[in-house]
């Protein structure tokens, strides 16, 4: 007794005094599952597998047995059996039914459908049908699958079951063009179960454009993954796919990343369907070949190649399809991803392919010969293969007067060197080769730089951060504040770091022309490789003044001229000499334009003849000149 | 043994490979020497020197049409293995001191001009790792990026010789023979050995696609080459005149050192040094590529790639050996000795086998 | 693999920073030297070596023109030890890469200058593009009495002088390549501006008086005339043999030199009326076309021929005889050629008599030999001093200025 009102005392003590620690349930931890914990055991996890196959094993056994004992039946049942024989097979119905009962318990429990349902064939029993579908859409815990039964008017009533991806699909198509006329049919006379009644139910009752019909799991998969509905049918052992997909999407926009003053204004969006669609309304060959490969492992998203194919390369077009069907990945969400995938050397940062929204632009590289990839959800398509020179084209060049265009085109190529060694060049020169410059302009470099208390490549490597600053904070603050911050930063800082004579005035425009250059250069990724290598150029002028300059120039020329982008050599009107096709730096008139590219190699290479305007040979009175 | 090389490179691979092993003698002392020797008769002896190799070159064609398989293959078959050795040996060791050579006098003449307070080992390693990094891309990365970097280079070259025109003086060419005839002749003569990267499209053979290509960027790239040496040591002589001439250095640096036109253009040499860095790592790099080639033939290695850096180190330290300029320039004068029997002896040899084996028995053509 | 690589390219990075700066300098650490002087000193063996230095203008104190530029001076034996006293005074690191002009004092160039001055095409610092000037009394002091009037930066200041030499003729901008290769080339002796100092007082001193006919006189450097302004004046050439200093040339005598040379461009002549002895007339003289000369190598002497066609245009007629008219403009271009071929003859004569070939008559014989030795042993400079020449001059006046006649005042 007194010992526990010691212990009480003791223990309130302790509880007023000693820290408790809070009464909070333990928190989430994110703890490794129990395959992971087998495999850092280190032991390859014996376990599942065999398990996985003794039930593989079992269940093989139970399908051989069942279809000896169908056999059987059928052969009892065709000689006429007596009431017996009947019974007897009835019982052993009975033991299978219980059989697969069990069985099926037991595979949904353990969930190990991986492998064997996708591969599944589809059966001839709706109801095993829609356990199968359960097991693999997780139903009835994910609500966006819908199944919907129904019984088509045949003789006898034949039960249809109806599934489809809520928000996929359009809802009006559904009803319209496959519940209206299946469950209203009229009905059919001499249709036998089993015997093509998919058949002539698609024939004869699908009012739907693109109906196909489906042997396996894995196209049911494919199907309702992408909006389409799939119709089975009990009794066959095959399911009808229909088109269905309504789903929202952004609308036909203007081009968000390559605007141009004059050429068409479409852009891509993200469904494959429209994209393919805008580029068929620009080039209307009747071999443009759009190609759909299935990528990833765990959602078979689509993604389209396109080629005209009387032009493009045979080889060229193997090895696109080989390296893209020869990738194995979960999921590829962005056509750059692939890109990465299959391009040759993803370590480069120089663009191997040629990244656009415009639909323009696709079909003028396909008509050259060149060959265009499409993913579903991504408004980027890329071309390929394609040289330096094809990045620095824009889009307005085609359609513009020529002598603005190549102008242009020379500012551009200016602005891009300009861009990669403008800050290397002025610290060469500015701080081992001072003689290269006028008298009056290095005294008032030295007179501005008196009193900075930095050397130079501290001032250039500040004012380069702080210019990336302005850049990247500009690009996620909100449409309205976006233009503000970039004035308010780039005035504000500049001026005020020259007033508080931090930075030299000279060294302010050195970058801000540098910066501005970059953005001259019409691929956002070529200019970003450029800016990469600006960085190492100023290493290299700051330890070796111009010799390190010229160095790292001899190297950056000798590295890209060994890039190939899909084969065909990345510098390739210029460094390996060929044909080119008229457009290479300069732009020769588009009458002239003769050739297309000699380096993609097509099939057929003149493009137009010699003589394109043969306009002028005619008067318009109709007398010809001689 | 399978070939390391596929027929790739064409004409303007060709030409741009040898004007860029040739071109950088024209930068370095080389014509002080020769302007002391004969005067204003130097672009004679230019002339003559430049129409021999073209002959080794039309000889060694003539033997490849004939004779399959690449220069070791050749020589095996009309001189036998010892022949071929000795042949290719020599080659190598050739180019390989060829490449050390330029590396070398680069060196020196960027303490003297571009950067006077850099450490020396600095500047040969630099350059060695340079040239090393553009071997290790290979042959046709090094032809094409000097098939970019040659029109500049002639480009640069012609704006300063006509830059200079305000400090033409016509009458430094008179008298016209200078030191004699005969003296250039003999100049020319002993002098073929500063073309020898001519001969690289020779132990290149397997790597373009025809012998057409092969005699077609010969001639173009000797005629290049010839016409714009002349052009330069006539604007050499024209502005400095034979006495002043002879006593520098570095004769083209100097010329650019020379440009003024008006207060505002003057003194832009500095802007010449990146043309002018870059052809001597191309040079570089290019004689060390053919002497790793044809070490690669020799000890019959399936790659190339992996004895670059080997080579790289082999030409830095063999840069470093010489004690002064004034050995090197001497070691300059030996090596056009050997470099004359490379183009000399060994083609008469080949090609007068090939008569001579042709004549026994009628071999059937291959190219 | 990989981190082999990654391994190398540090080390080699490392050891590229780890050897130093490489000789790269800040713009504002190096002091950028505009001009050099060099006098003999009072010493025996010694030079006087004065350096020009140009003070960059930092903000906030806004230039005046005599704060920009700083004079030092310091005695050495060579001009490498005075560099190297020089870098004891100067906070920054003197660089000669931006040297605009390089000045002699009168009394060294007389000494001969082999010694230093062969040398200085050595060092890579120095280029040929400088210009060289001879200054009479001492090189300092010139520099220091240097005060430009107009508020340019002194390189600007020394560069459009000398680039306005051609405006009149009196006075030749030369390089010191120039220089250089003259003095290598056994065919011409080298000539360099002079300059001098004026008292500013007002009073000239007239080296060479006017010939008859003509009516200027010709000035040295520091003689001219004038009041105010800067007192330093570019005026006349100092002749060379060799590379000792023999002699001067006035500012009428550059002025037929320059046509000699073919370099000149325009000035204005100024020659007795020949029909109104006490009136002058005004001609702007341009040459027509490049000096035809010739020269024939007899046996004792050599024979030049020189031709030379001036074109002209009158601009100044007090006498108001109708000069514009065909038969009156020959008495006036034969008035123009006596007095062109008088100055020319008596310059000629006169560099003969000290013996220094400037007008380049060597070069003219270059192309009668055959061999390079051969014309190498040929003493030209002996036989030049005998020579024989003949001078004929052609001007053709074309213009008459903005007036074609005069009408007398009543």
């Amino acid at each position: 007794m007194s010992k526990s009102a010691i212990h009480n005392i003791i223990t309130g003590i302790k509880t007023i005094l000693v820290y408790q620690p809070p009464c909070h349930p333990a928190p989430f931890t994110l703890s490794e599952t129990q395959q992971e914990k087998e495999k850092i055991d280190g032991d390859f996890p014996p376990m599942p597998v065999a398990e996985r196959r003794r039930e593989l094993d079992f269940m093989l056994n139970y399908a051989k047995s069942t279809a000896i004992f169908m056999e059987k039946l059928i052969r009892d049942l065709r000689s006429k059996p007596n009431t017996e024989v009947l019974e007897k097979n009835k019982l052993g119905l009975g033991e299978i039914a219980a059989e697969w009962a069990e069985i099926k318990k037991n595979t949904i429990e353990n969930h190990s459908i991986d492998g064997m349902y996708n591969n599944a064939v589809i059966s001839a029993n709706i109801t095993e049908n829609q356990h199968i579908l359960e097991s693999l859409y997780q139903l009835p815990l994910n609500k966006d699958v819908v199944i919907r039964n129904i019984t088509i008017a045949t003789q006898p009533k034949i039960k249809v079951m109806l599934v489809f991806m809520d928000g996929l699909i359009d809802k009006k198509i559904i009803n319209m063009t496959i519940l209206d006329p299946l469950m209203f049919m009229k009905d059919l006379q001499e249709k036998l179960q089993g015997e093509d009644l998919i058949g002539a139910v698609m024939e004869q009752c699908l009012p739907s454009g693109q109906a196909s019909r489906v042997g396996g799991f894995k196209e049911v998969q494919q199907a309702i993954n992408t909006g389409d509905a799939v119709l089975f049918f009990d009794g066959s052992p095959e399911a009808v796919t229909v088109e269905t997909k309504g789903y929202e999407h952004r609308s036909i926009d203007r081009p968000a990343t390559e605007q141009s003053v004059r050429g068409s204004q479409n852009a891509f969006t993200e469904v494959l369907r429209v994209n393919t669609a805008l580029i068929r309304t620009m080039l209307h060959a009747s071999d443009l070949v759009t190609e759909m490969i299935p990528l990833g492992a765990r959602g078979h998203s689509n993604c389209a190649v396109m080629y005209i194919k009387s032009i493009v390369n045979e080889e060229l077009i193997e090895e696109v399809k080989r390296r893209i069907k020869n990738i194995s990945t979960d999921i590829i969400t962005d056509s750059g991803v692939l890109e990465h995938f299959i391009e040759e050397s993803p370590r480069s940062p120089f663009p191997q392919t040629l990244s656009t929204e415009r639909p323009d632009r696709v079909a003028i590289h396909l008509a050259e010969g060149r060959v265009a990839i499409l993913i579903d959800g991504s408004p980027f398509g890329h071309i390929l293969p394609i040289s330096l020179f094809t990045l620095m084209h824009s889009a307005d060049d085609f359609s513009l007067n020529l002598y603005y265009t190549n102008t242009l085109r020379i500012v551009r190529w200016l602005s891009a060197l300009l861009s990669l060694l403008m800050p290397s060049l002025y610290l060469a020169i500015s701080t081992f080769h001072q003689e290269a410059l006028p008298t009056e302009l290095l005294l008032s470099i030295a007179a501005a730089r008196a009193q900075v208390p930095f050397p130079t490549i501290l001032e250039i490597l500040f004012m380069e951060f702080s210019f990336e600053l302005i850049r990247e904070g500009g690009l996620r603050i909100p449409g309205i504040l976006g233009s503000t911050i970039g004035i308010v930063g780039a005035l504000i800082l500049g001026q005020t770091a020259v007033a508080a004579k931090i930075v030299s005035p000279i060294m302010v425009i050195v970058i801000a022309l540098t910066g501005l250059a970059a953005y001259s250069i019409p691929d956002y990724r070529l200019a970003s490789a450029f800016r990469v290598s600006r960085f190492i150029f100023i290493l290299l002028a700051m330890s070796m003044g111009l010799v390190g300059v010229a160095c790292g120039l001899l190297i950056f020329i000798a590295v890209l001229c060994s890039l190939k982008s899909f084969g065909m050599p990345y510098l390739a009107p210029l460094a390996p000499k060929t044909v080119s096709g008229g457009d290479v730096i300069l732009r020769t008139p588009a009458a002239q334009q003769r050739r297309r590219p000699d380096e993609l190699n097509t099939k057929d290479e003149i493009r137009q003849k010699s003589n394109s305007r043969f306009w002028i040979n005619k008067s318009s009175k109709g007398d010809e000149n001689s | 043994m399978k070939e390391l090389h596929i027929g790739k490179l064409g004409i303007a691979d060709g030409i741009a490979l040898v004007f860029v092993i040739v071109m950088p003698r024209v930068f370095l002392s080389t014509i002080s020497n020769l302007l002391e020797q004969d005067a204003q008769i130097l672009w004679l002896s230019m002339v003559i020197y430049s129409a021999i190799p073209l002959g080794a070159v039309l000889m060694m064609i003539y033997v490849h049409n004939r004779v399959e398989g690449n220069i070791f293959m050749v020589c095996q078959q009309l001189i036998g293995k010892i022949g071929a050795w000795l042949v290719v040996l020599t080659y190598i060791v050739m180019f390989i001191s060829n490449s050390a050579l330029i590396l070398r006098l680069y060196a020196e003449y960027t303490l003297q001009t571009a950067l006077p307070r850099v450490e020396f080992q600095l500047a040969i390693v630099w350059y060695a790792v340079s040239a090393g990094i553009i071997c290790y891309l290979g042959i046709e990365a090094l032809t094409r990026t000097s098939s970019i970097v040659m029109p500049f280079s002639i480009g640069g070259l012609v704006i300063v010789l006509l830059l200079l025109m305000p400090f033409y003086i016509g009458y430094n060419l008179t008298p016209w023979q200078g030191n004699g005839i005969m003296q250039a002749v003999h100049t020319g003569i002993r002098g073929a050995g500063y073309n020898v990267g001519v001969l690289s499209l020779i132990l290149l053979t397997p790597a373009f696609q025809n012998t057409r290509t092969i005699k077609k960027a010969a001639f173009y790239v000797i005629s290049y080459t010839a016409i714009l040496r002349i052009c330069f040591i006539l604007v050499y002589i024209l502005v400095f005149g034979v006495a002043v001439g002879a006593e520098k250095t570095m004769p083209l640096f100097e010329l650019a050192r020379l440009v003024y036109l008006n207060q505002y253009i003057q003194r832009i040499e500095a802007l010449f040094i990146i043309v002018w860095v870059m052809i001597g790592l191309l040079a570089i790099a290019g004689s060390l590529y053919i002497g790793l080639y044809l070490i690669a033939v020799l000890l019959k290695l399936p790659a190339l790639r992996p004895i670059v850096p080997l080579g790289v180190i082999i030409v830095a330290n063999l840069a470093m050996m010489p004690p002064d300029i004034g050995y090197t320039l001497q070691v300059d004068q030996h090596l056009i000795v050997l470099f004359d029997i490379g183009i000399y002896a060994f083609p008469a040899i080949l090609f007068a086998m090939t008569l001579w084996k042709k004549r026994r028995k009628r071999l059937c053509t291959s190219v | 693999m990989y981190i082999r690589l990654i391994v190398w390219t540090i080390l080699l990075g490392i050891g590229m920073l780890l050897t130093g700066c490489n000789g790269s300098r800040e713009s504002e650490e190096v002091a950028y030297i505009v001009a050099i002087g060099i006098d003999k000193a009072e010493q025996e063996g010694m030079i006087k070596v004065s350096y020009q230095i140009a003070r960059p203008n930092v903000e906030g104190s806004k230039g005046k023109s005599d704060e920009d530029i700083i004079l030092l001076t310091n005695t050495a034996v060579t001009i490498a030890e005075s560099l190297n006293l020089l870098n004891s005074t100067t906070s920054l690191v003197p660089s000669m890469s931006h040297i605009k002009v390089l000045i002699v004092g009168e009394e060294l160039a007389h000494k001969g200058m082999a010694d230093m001055w062969g040398s200085l095409k050595r060092f890579r610092e120095y280029r040929g593009s400088m210009f060289v000037l001879v200054a009479r009394g001492t090189a300092r002091g010139f520099l220091e009495e240097n005060k430009p009037i107009f508020n340019i930066s002194i390189s600007k200041y020394y560069e459009t002088m000398l680039s306005s030499g051609i405006e009149t003729g009196y006075y030749l901008r030369t390089s010191f390549h120039q220089f250089y290769i003259r003095l290598k080339s056994h065919s011409a002796q080298p000539y360099i501006t002079l300059v001098g100092i004026s008292p500013k007082l007002g009073e000239g001193r007239i080296t060479t008086k006017s010939v008859p006919g003509g009516k200027i006189d010709g000035y040295i450097a520091g003689d001219i005339p004038i009041q105010g302004g800067n007192p330093v004046e570019f005026a006349g050439t100092a002749i060379f043999s060799g590379d000792k200093m023999v002699g001067t040339l006035s500012t009428t005598e550059t002025r037929m030199l320059a046509m000699l040379l073919g370099e000149y461009s325009h000035g204005f002549l100024t020659v007795v009326d020949p029909l109104v002895s006490k009136s002058f007339v005004n001609v702007i003289l341009r040459l027509g076309s490049k000096p035809d000369i010739k020269v024939v190598l007899t046996e004792g002497h050599p024979v030049i021929t020189v031709k030379i066609m001036l074109e002209g245009e009158i601009s100044n007629l007090p006498s108001g005889i109708n000069y514009e008219e065909d038969s009156f403009l020959a008495l006036l271009e034969a008035q123009v050629n006596k007095v062109c071929q008088q100055e020319m003859v008596n310059m000629i004569r006169y560099t003969q008599e000290v013996g220094s070939d400037v007008a380049g008559f060597g070069y003219y014989i270059r192309p009668l030999f055959t061999n390079y030795q051969e014309f190498l042993a040929y003493d030209w400079f002996e036989q030049y001093k005998q020579a024989e020449v003949n001078v004929t001059i052609n001007t053709k006046i074309r213009r008459t200025g903005l007036m074609i006649r005069t009408y007398p005042v009543k």
